[in-house]
C-alpha cells in the first residue's frame, strides 16, 4: 500500500479534502488507480472528513470547558452504562475519558475477557471495585491476580461457596486496599463445603482459615443470605471493621459466633443484623455474664424475624457511646405471643441500661404495625400481622399489646429520653378502649418529642388521644407534653382536619406551637394550609418527593423566624 | 470587604466571607497579608471575571459561612463524586441556558469553587444519564467525528454497555 498515488496524498487533512475536491471535480476516474488505492483514498478522505469534524465541534459551547473539568463530568455519573456510553459520542470526550483511569475502576467480571483486558488497561494503577457473579470462569478470574493489591471493594453476587473459595485461591495476595466486601448468596449451604456430595448430605466442611484473612484493612462487611443454611460467622475475622451489616434468613444463626465476630471488631460504628428464626440458637451455652461491649458503636440496629425474643440476645450486647439503637422484631401473632415476645419490665429495664449507658441521647420506641401484612392469614385462620417488637401483635381486639407496652415503657427509669414516637397501625379503626388509655398514659408521661409520626393510622385513634382539647368534645386546657415536628404520612388527612386543627391549637396553648408539621400524601389540601396558619407561620409544598413506596406529593408547614 | 474588578471594569464589593468561597480570590488575598480586619472599601485585588460573574457571587452569597470542602478527607471525595444529587437552592440557580452554564463552570473552575463546580458537572452529567451517545450529540451540538475504524471499535464497547 506505500505506492499508492492519489490527488493531495500527504497533505494535511483540510489541504487534502480541498485538493481531492479540485482535482476529482475535473477529473475523470483513472483506470490506473488500483482497488487497494481507492480503498486507501477512502480510507484517507474519510480520516480527513472525520478530523473537520473534530474541528466542527470546538465551535460547540461544551468545547469550551477544558478537558480536566470535562473528566470531572462522568465522575458523577454512577451507572457503567452511562460512564461507557459518554465514552463515545465524540473523540474528544472519548480521549478525555479514557485517560481518566478511576472512570473504569468498576469491573463485571461477568462480561467478558475481552472486557476485563480493556477496563483492567484503562484502569491503570487505580483502585478497583470487583462485582463477581456467579459462575465466572476461573480463566477470567485469574486476570485480576496481579491486581488484587488494587482492590477497593468487592461484591459477590448470587455466590455459593465455591465460587468464594474459588476466587480466593486465585487471587490469594494482600488486599490491603480492600475496603468494603459485599456477599449475596442464595445456596442452602452458603460458606460450606465445596462438594456438592457433602452439600448434599448436609455436612458443612469449614474453610481451612478465616476467608479473607488477608483483608487486613476491611471497613464495610455486609453479608446477605436467603439460604436455609446458616453462615457460619466464625470464617470472618476483620480487627478494623467499622461497619457491619447481616441480613441473614437461615433457620439458625449461632449466637455464639455473632458475638465473636462483634467481640473481634471492636472499631466497629454501626451494626445492622436482620435475621430470621433462632438466630440465638445456642445462646443458652453462652454464660449470662457475657457481654460485648462495642465501645465505638454509634447506631446499634438488631431485628429478627420470627424466632425467639430479642432481648435474649440483646442481653449480652453493649454499646455505651450508641446514640441510636434500635432492637426490632416480626413475627406471627399467636395467643401465646404476647407472653413470649415481651421481656419483664426488669429484663428490658435491664436491657436498655445496658445498651444505652450514658451518653446516649436518645431511645426511640417505635409502636409499629407491618402495614402490607394485613391480609395473611395463619393456620387458625385467624388474621396474622407481621410487627416489629413493640408493637400490636395482633388485631386490637383480640391481643392489645399497648398496654403492656406502654405499662412497660413507662416504669423505665430512662422514660423521658424518648423523642421520638411511630406509630403505624394499616389503619385499623378499632382502637379499644384500654388501648387508648395506655397510650394516652404513656403520651402524658413522655418528655418532650422531637417527632411523632403517625404512618398509615386511623387518625381518629391518635389525634384525640394527643389533644385535651378533643376529650369530650369540650376545649381544656392541654396538659401534653410539646412535640416539635409532627409527620403525617398516608393517612388520608384531609378526612380529618379538624381534628389535626385541634392537636396544633393544642400545642399551641402550650405556648410551644409545632415548629413543623410534615404531610406525606397524593392530596393537597389548601384548608388544612388554611387551618394551620392560624396556630403556626408559613408553609410549602414539595412536589414528588422520593419516599419508599408511592412517591406522593409532600407538604411541610414549618415556623419561620 | 473586598473589592473584586471584572475583567469589564466593573467593582463589586463583597464581604470576606463571601469572597473567600473562591479559594483563587481567598489564597490570592492571603498572600497579599489581607485579613478580615481590614478597612471596608480596600483594594482587594483584579480579577479577571466575565459576564457570570454576578451568577456566580450570588451562589457564594447563598453559601457564605458553610465550611469548605476538604482535600484530606477521601472518603467524603468518592461520596461526592458517583452521584447526580444536587440540592432545592442549587438546582434552581443551575437552571441555566447551556451557555450560561458553561460560563460558570468555567468561571468556578477559574475561581476554584469546588462546589459550585461539582454542581456545575453534575448538571451535566444529569443532562447525559440515560442518553444514547446519539442523543447527547444532539443537546451539545456536538458531530460525530469517530473514523470508522474507532466506530468499529466503539460498536463491540456498546455491548459492554448493557445492564450486567
Amino acid at each position: 500500500m506505500s505506492s499508492q498515488t492519489y490527488p493531495g496524498k500527504g497533505l494535511p487533512p483540510l489541504q487534502l479534502v480541498f485538493a481531492l475536491n479540485e482535482e476529482l471535480k475535473h477529473t475523470a476516474f483513472s483506470p490506473s488507480l488500483t482497488a487497494d488505492q481507492l480503498a486507501q483514498l477512502r480510507q484517507d478522505t474519510l480520516l480527513a472528513l472525520s478530523t473537520i469534524c473534530d474541528w466542527g465541534n470546538s465551535f460547540a459551547g461544551i468545547s469550551r470547558i477544558p478537558s480536566d473539568v470535562l473528566a470531572l463530568i462522568p465522575t458523577h455519573l454512577s451507572s457503567h452504562k452511562d460512564r461507557l456510553r459518554a465514552s463515545f459520542v465524540c473523540r474528544r470526550w472519548r480521549e478525555t475519558f479514557l485517560q481518566c483511569a478511576e472512570l473504569w475502576s468498576e469491573l463485571f467480571l461477568s462480561k467478558g475477557e475481552a472486557y476485563l483486558k480493556t477496563f483492567l488497561d484503562r484502569a491503570k494503577g487505580s483502585a478497583l471495585d470487583v462485582i463477581v457473579d456467579a459462575g465466572v470462569p476461573a480463566s477470567i478470574i485469574g486476570l485480576l491476580s496481579s491486581h488484587t493489591k488494587q482492590f477497593r471493594s468487592l461484591r459477590f453476587t448470587r455466590h455459593k461457596s465455591r465460587d468464594i473459595q474459588r476466587f480466593l485461591r486465585v487471587n490469594s495476595g494482600p488486599l490491603p486496599l480492600l475496603r468494603t466486601l459485599e456477599i449475596t448468596t442464595t445456596e442452602r449451604n452458603s460458606l460450606g463445603t465445596e462438594e456438592d456430595g457433602e452439600e448434599a448430605s448436609g455436612v458443612i466442611t469449614p474453610p481451612p482459615a478465616p476467608l479473607f484473612n488477608n483483608a487486613t484493612n476491611l471497613k464495610v462487611f455486609s453479608f446477605h443470605s436467603d439460604s436455609g443454611w446458616s453462615p457460619s460467622l466464625g470464617y470472618f475475622t476483620f480487627p478494623h471493621l467499622t461497619s457491619l451489616w447481616l441480613s441473614a434468613k437461615p433457620r439458625k444463626i449461632c449466637g455464639s459466633q455473632l458475638l465473636d465476630l462483634l467481640e473481634a471488631s471492636p472499631m466497629l460504628r454501626t451494626v445492622r443484623i436482620e435475621a430470621m428464626d433462632f438466630v440465638v440458637s445456642d445462646l443458652r451455652r453462652v454464660p449470662k455474664e457475657r457481654v460485648v461491649v462495642l465501645h465505638h458503636v454509634d447506631s446499634f440496629d438488631l431485628s429478627l424475624i420470627g424466632g425467639e425474643p430479642i432481648y435474649q440476645f440483646a442481653a449480652h450486647i453493649s454499646c455505651p457511646s450508641a446514640s441510636y439503637t434500635s432492637l426490632g422484631r416480626t413475627g406471627h401473632h399467636r395467643k401465646t405471643f404476647l407472653k413470649y415476645a415481651l421481656p419483664t419490665p426488669d429484663e428490658w429495664h435491664a436491657i436498655v441500661h445496658q445498651f444505652t449507658r450514658n451518653p446516649a441521647e436518645e431511645v426511640a420506641f417505635e409502636l409499629l404495625r407491618d402495614p402490607y401484612a394485613t391480609s395473611n392469614t395463619d393456620d387458625d385462620g385467624r388474621e396474622e400481622y407481621h410487627s416489629p417488637y413493640y408493637s400490636t401483635y395482633s388485631a386490637w381486639e383480640e391481643h392489645d399489646v399497648y398496654p403492656e407496652v406502654a405499662r412497660i415503657v413507662m416504669d423505665h427509669p430512662h422514660v423521658s429520653n424518648i423523642s421520638r414516637l411511630r406509630i403505624c397501625d394499616g389503619f385499623s379503626t378499632a382502637c379499644s378502649p384500654a388501648a387508648a388509655r395506655s397510650l394516652r398514659q404513656l403520651f402524658k408521661s413522655l418528655g418532650p418529642l422531637d417527632e411523632l409520626t403517625l404512618h398509615r393510622c386511623y387518625l381518629p385513634s391518635y389525634l384525640d388521644l394527643f389533644s385535651d382539647f378533643c376529650e369530650d368534645g369540650e376545649k381544656k386546657r392541654a396538659i401534653f407534653t410539646p412535640i416539635k415536628q409532627l409527620t403525617i404520612s398516608h393517612c388520608e388527612y384531609h378526612k380529618h382536619l379538624t381534628r389535626i386543627e385541634n392537636l396544633a391549637e393544642s400545642q399551641h396553648a402550650l405556648g410551644i406551637p409545632f415548629e413543623r408539621i410534615i404531610f406525606r400524601d397524593a392530596t393537597r389540601s389548601k384548608e388544612i394550609e388554611q387551618k394551620l396558619r392560624t396556630w403556626m407561620d408559613s408553609g410549602t409544598w414539595v412536589d414528588s418527593v422520593e419516599y419508599w413506596y408511592s412517591n406522593p406529593k409532600e407538604m411541610e408547614i414549618s415556623i419561620i423566624d | 470587604m473586598v473589592l473584586l474588578v471584572t475583567s469589564d471594569n466593573k467593582n463589586f464589593v463583597v464581604d470576606r466571607e463571601v469572597a473567600d468561597r473562591s479559594v483563587f480570590v481567598k489564597n490570592t488575598l492571603e498572600a497579599r497579608g489581607l485579613s478580615i480586619a481590614t478597612p471596608p472599601m480596600l483594594n482587594g485585588g483584579c480579577f479577571e471575571l466575565t459576564s457570570p460573574f454576578l451568577q456566580v457571587l450570588e451562589y457564594c452569597q447563598h453559601h457564605r459561612g458553610e465550611p469548605l470542602p476538604t482535600t484530606d478527607d477521601a472518603n467524603a471525595d468518592e461520596n461526592r463524586k458517583r452521584t447526580t444529587d444536587i440540592g432545592e437552592w442549587d438546582r434552581k440557580f443551575i437552571t441555566v441556558d447551556h451557555e450560561m452554564l458553561f460560563e460558570i463552570i468555567l468561571a468556578a473552575n477559574y475561581l476554584d469553587i469546588k462546589p459550585l463546580l461539582d454542581v456545575g458537572c453534575k448538571t451535566i452529567g444529569n443532562m447525559v444519564k440515560g442518553k444514547s451517545p446519539e442523543e447527547v450529540r444532539k443537546l451539545f451540538d456536538i458531530v460525530n467525528d469517530f473514523t470508522p475504524e474507532e466506530e468499529a471499535q466503539i460498536k463491540k464497547e456498546n455491548e459492554w454497555a448493557e445492564d450486567p
